[in-house]
């Protein structure tokens, strides 16, 4: 554990202090997080699951500085969020492409809003396309690709602007299950090989444990932490994909525990 | 070659095995004809309309002082070709209506684009002008034809209800359209950081070109009605000054041609825009 | 004896005072017949019309007149032709378009109303002795191309040597009922205006006569009342007790002065102001341009042809023929 908030501050990508956040309507407030206090270190894997509705899609909201919590502070490399950082990549629930730009368009377009050197922004992004199966389909329109393939693009758009820190907000829930498992294999690699710190929320317990090394459990609306999990998997000399993951031996066991924190009360 | 044997040429060309079965050329078939008996029936509607037109009159079943011939369009265009001290070509009265409902939907289009935009940027003046837009947009223009001869004088006066009449809707169209862009996207956008008139340019805007398009199809029919009710009032040229002119002589062929002329520009007009959105729509 | 026959001279006297309405009511037995009555516009151009309706000229010749405005020559035609009024009061050259088309409904003109153009031309300044002239290179408010008031005084200006193609600029294209409007705003150096917009314009200051635009053209019938061939054949006995009351109201017209013609007709130009109506209905009169009889010349036909065809709104060849647009028997009977 860190000797002090300022060591912990240096040495977190990112941070969530006693975070808190009400929605205000004509009919009342809503508080949808309450007490949220996470540190994610550079570089880590980490998943968020929780029953719908707990908030965990926004504390990524939060944390890519879109909204700004109510109570509490949220930091990036120790310093407080204004507004939305370059060292932050967001990769949203579906692709949104933009139906009228390109493959390779739409890739560069955070480079765009970002200001960033074009010429070298294209280049990274035509090889981020063609890392990701896409090299054929740079000119073409995102209606002409399959809904794996748009999440790719999608990806791409992502780390086009070489964030640091990589928010996945349920990024395969939109696709099939054999797209999906596939989809899921292939982008936790990419990350993990290129030592981004990734925070990936999702409902599917079976992905958080095979993707991340920690899993966080949210409680249902208004949604605290409710445990932490640290995630060790046998691994023998090999590092394991998410696929070969499941086959562990301490896979179930994490399943089983995960599952009965979720406390989905289906009869509810 | 029939169609079905092109389409297997060309399949075998880039490689790909069609089956042509025995009841997929039937199919064909049968769509064919079913495309076949459509134009005819259209072209025989419009062969019944123009018998009629020229036969009733004729026989005097039907005053010919109120409904001239279609056999005299023709002719009385050659005449109206010709330019004289007393009255110019149709074809300057033509270029005249044209011109002012081209500028008239122009206009509606570039203002009516950049009240929408101004209404999206600031939502409180969108909701402090929402009731008087609405109330602007659901009065008939063509009211307002006299006001606007007073304010304006009988040039400017037409212009102005060619842009007045198509104002509004187009003000409202394009700031629904820009409300409906996916949230999403734009929260895409911001995620990137990306300001408020990035975020109009990069995703509203180009979002929003369906719309835009359908504004436009709307505006250039509003405001050629615009153009011609103006000209009903005070002209000296164009084609609802002719439709005028021919009534009041009594030479009712003029009136025909005139519409007849119309219809053909307004026809033309939205060839043009459905081309244009064929054009635009294949990029999406 | 000599009181009875007091009572009885005072009886007849008596009857014989009484107004010309009852009696004539009296001599009817048989009810009033309706005819829909339509004028192209409302104009004091008309006055003896009006008069007709306000002494009870129609009412005694057993007319019940339903009088309407058309608003426009082509609109009034299209009421008679397609029988939505029974007698019009229109310029003779709707007439001349009908007989000249395909029409399968003809019209004839039988009773004259105004011998010619009731415009007056007016400027901003005073002038002494007015030379048509003075109009070359200058800014003219006209009327509608193609209307009588437009030909009229472009035959005006021929007459005089002013080309109206090429020495004045007319403006065309003012709205009828903007023009007084357009002229108080300054458009135009010269007008010419109806009565009493022109003797209105002159007792606020804001106009002077210069000519009277009939007077300097000439005879020529500018509004005559017409009906179709088939209903002039049907209601003969109505047409003919029409163009009587006309007559009377022409003779009554002729004879009364300005303040007794205003006061007869003032209830149909209401907005008008008296003194206004007054001296336009003086100048009319002094004109002579409400006719004191319902016939018809054929030498003002063909003056008036002569116009339509310098204004190339008819060709030479196709003018018609005095006989085929006017029936004489109906005003030779009234008179």
């Amino acid at each position: 554990m860190p000797a002090s908030a300022a060591e912990a501050a240096r040495s977190s990508a990112v941070e969530l202090r006693d975070v808190g956040l009400r929605y205000f309507g004509r009919d009342g407030e809503t508080e949808a997080l309450k007490n949220v206090s996470l540190t994610f270190a550079p570089g880590e894997f980490a998943a968020i699951i929780g029953p719908s509705g707990c908030g965990k899609s926004t504390l990524l909201s939060l944390i890519s500085g879109v909204i700004a919590p109510t109570e509490g502070s949220v930091l990036i490399d120790g310093r407080p969020v204004q507004g939305p950082s370059r060292k932050v990549g967001y990769m949203l629930q579906q692709d949104y492409l933009f139906e009228w730009r390109t493959i390779l368009e739409n890739a560069v377009l955070g480079a765009e809003i970002q200001g960033l050197p074009m010429a070298q922004a294209r280049e990274r992004a035509i090889q981020l396309l063609t890392r990701y199966g896409l090299g054929q389909f740079l000119h073409h329109l995102p209606r002409q690709l399959s809904g794996g393939m748009r999440q790719r693009a999608a990806l791409a758009r992502t780390l086009c602007t070489e964030p640091d820190i990589v928010l996945l907000d349920e990024p395969f829930s939109a696709l099939d299950s054999q797209t999906r498992l596939a989809l899921a294999d292939e982008i936790g690699e990419i990350l993990k090989r290129a030592a981004k710190t990734v925070i990936l929320v999702t409902h599917d317990i079976g992905e958080a444990i095979s993707m991340a090394e920690r899993v966080i459990v949210m409680s249902r609306r208004p949604g605290q932490v409710k445990s932490n999990h640290p995630i060790r998997l046998a691994a023998g000399n090999e590092r394991l994909t998410p696929l070969t993951a499941r086959n562990a031996p301490e896979f179930n066991d994490y399943f089983r525990t995960l599952w009965q924190e979720l406390d989905i009360n289906v009869q509810g | 070659m029939s169609k079905v044997d092109v389409a297997i040429a060309a399949d075998a060309a880039s490689g790909v095995r069609r089956g042509v079965s025995p009841q997929y050329r039937d199919w064909l078939r049968r769509e064919r004809r079913s495309r076949l008996a459509v134009r005819a029936v259209q072209l025989a509607i419009l062969a019944v309309c123009l018998v009629l037109w020229e036969v009733l009159p004729r026989e005097q079943i039907v005053n010919p002082l109120f409904t001239s011939y279609p056999s005299a369009i023709w002719p009385t265009f050659l005449q109206m070709l010709k330019s004289t001290p007393q009255q110019a070509s149709i074809l300057t009265h033509a270029a005249s209506t044209i011109l002012a409902t081209v500028i008239g939907f122009t206009a509606a289009m570039v203002i009516g684009t950049a009240i929408a935009a101004a209404l999206w940027w600031w939502n409180g003046l969108y909701r402090v002008l929402d009731p008087y837009l609405v109330v602007a947009n659901a009065m008939p223009k063509t009211a307002f034809v006299p006001i606007f001869y007073i304010w304006l004088g009988a040039t400017l006066s037409i212009y102005g209800m060619s842009l007045a009449i198509s104002l509004f809707v187009t003000v409202l169209m394009i700031y629904g359209g820009f409300q409906g862009i996916d949230p999403n996207k734009i929260k895409l956008a911001q995620t990137f950081g990306a300001s408020k008139a990035q975020i109009l340019v990069k995703v509203v805007l180009p979002g929003s070109v369906p719309t835009l398009i359908a504004a436009l199809k709307v505006n250039a029919g509003l405001s050629l009605v615009g153009v011609i009710v103006g000209e009903f009032q005070s002209a000296n040229l164009g084609l609802g000054y002719l439709i005028q002119y021919g009534g009041q002589v009594f030479k009712m062929n003029i009136v025909m041609t005139s519409v007849t002329i119309l219809a053909i520009v307004s026809s033309l007009m939205y060839l043009g825009i459905s081309w244009l959105e064929a054009a635009v729509m294949r990029r999406r | 004896m000599l009181h009875r026959r007091q009572v009885v001279q005072a009886g007849l006297a008596a009857l014989g005072a009484i107004p010309t309405a009852s009696s004539g009511a009296l001599a009817q037995q048989k009810p009033l017949v309706k005819v829909r009555y339509n004028e192209v516009v409302r104009s004091l151009l008309y006055a003896p019309a009006y008069v007709a309706m306000t002494n009870g000229y129609f009412k005694d010749a057993g007319l019940d007149v339903e009088m309407s405005t058309g608003n426009g020559g082509d609109k009034t035609m299209a009421a008679l032709l397609s029988n939505s009024a029974d007698i019009a009061l229109i310029g003779p050259e709707t007439a001349i378009y009908v007989l000249n088309s395909d029409s399968t409904t003809k019209v004839r003109i039988f009773c004259g109303l105004t011998s010619t153009d009731g415009f007056m031309l007016v400027g901003r300044d005073k002038v002494d002795k007015f030379e048509w002239s003075m109009l070359k290179g200058k800014k003219i408010l006209g009327f509608r191309p193609g209307s009588t008031p437009l030909l009229f005084l472009e035959e005006a200006m021929r007459m005089n040597g002013v080309n109206p193609d090429s020495d004045v600029t007319l403006e065309n294209n003012v709205a009828v009922p903007a023009r007084v409007g357009a002229w108080l705003a300054g458009q135009g150096q010269y007008a010419i205006f109806i009565e009493p917009d022109a003797s209105q314009l002159e007792l606020d200051g804001k106009a002077f006569f210069l000519a009277s635009v009939g007077a300097t053209v000439g005879f020529a019938d500018y509004t005559a009342f017409m009906a179709t061939d088939q209903y002039l054949k049907n209601n003969a006995a109505v047409v003919q007790n029409w163009t009587n009351a006309i007559y009377r109201a022409q003779k009554w017209t002729a004879a009364a002065s300005a303040a007794q013609i205003v006061q007869a007709i003032a209830g149909f130009f209401p907005g008008v102001t008296h003194e206004a109506l007054v001296r336009a209905a003086d100048r009319y009169q002094k004109l002579r341009i409400w006719k004191s009889s319902p016939v018809i010349e054929p030498k003002a036909i063909a003056r008036f042809e002569d116009i339509l065809v310098h204004g190339h709104v008819l060709d030479a060849n196709k003018r018609v023929k005095f006989q085929d647009l006017i029936r004489t028997d109906f005003a030779n009977k009234a008179i």
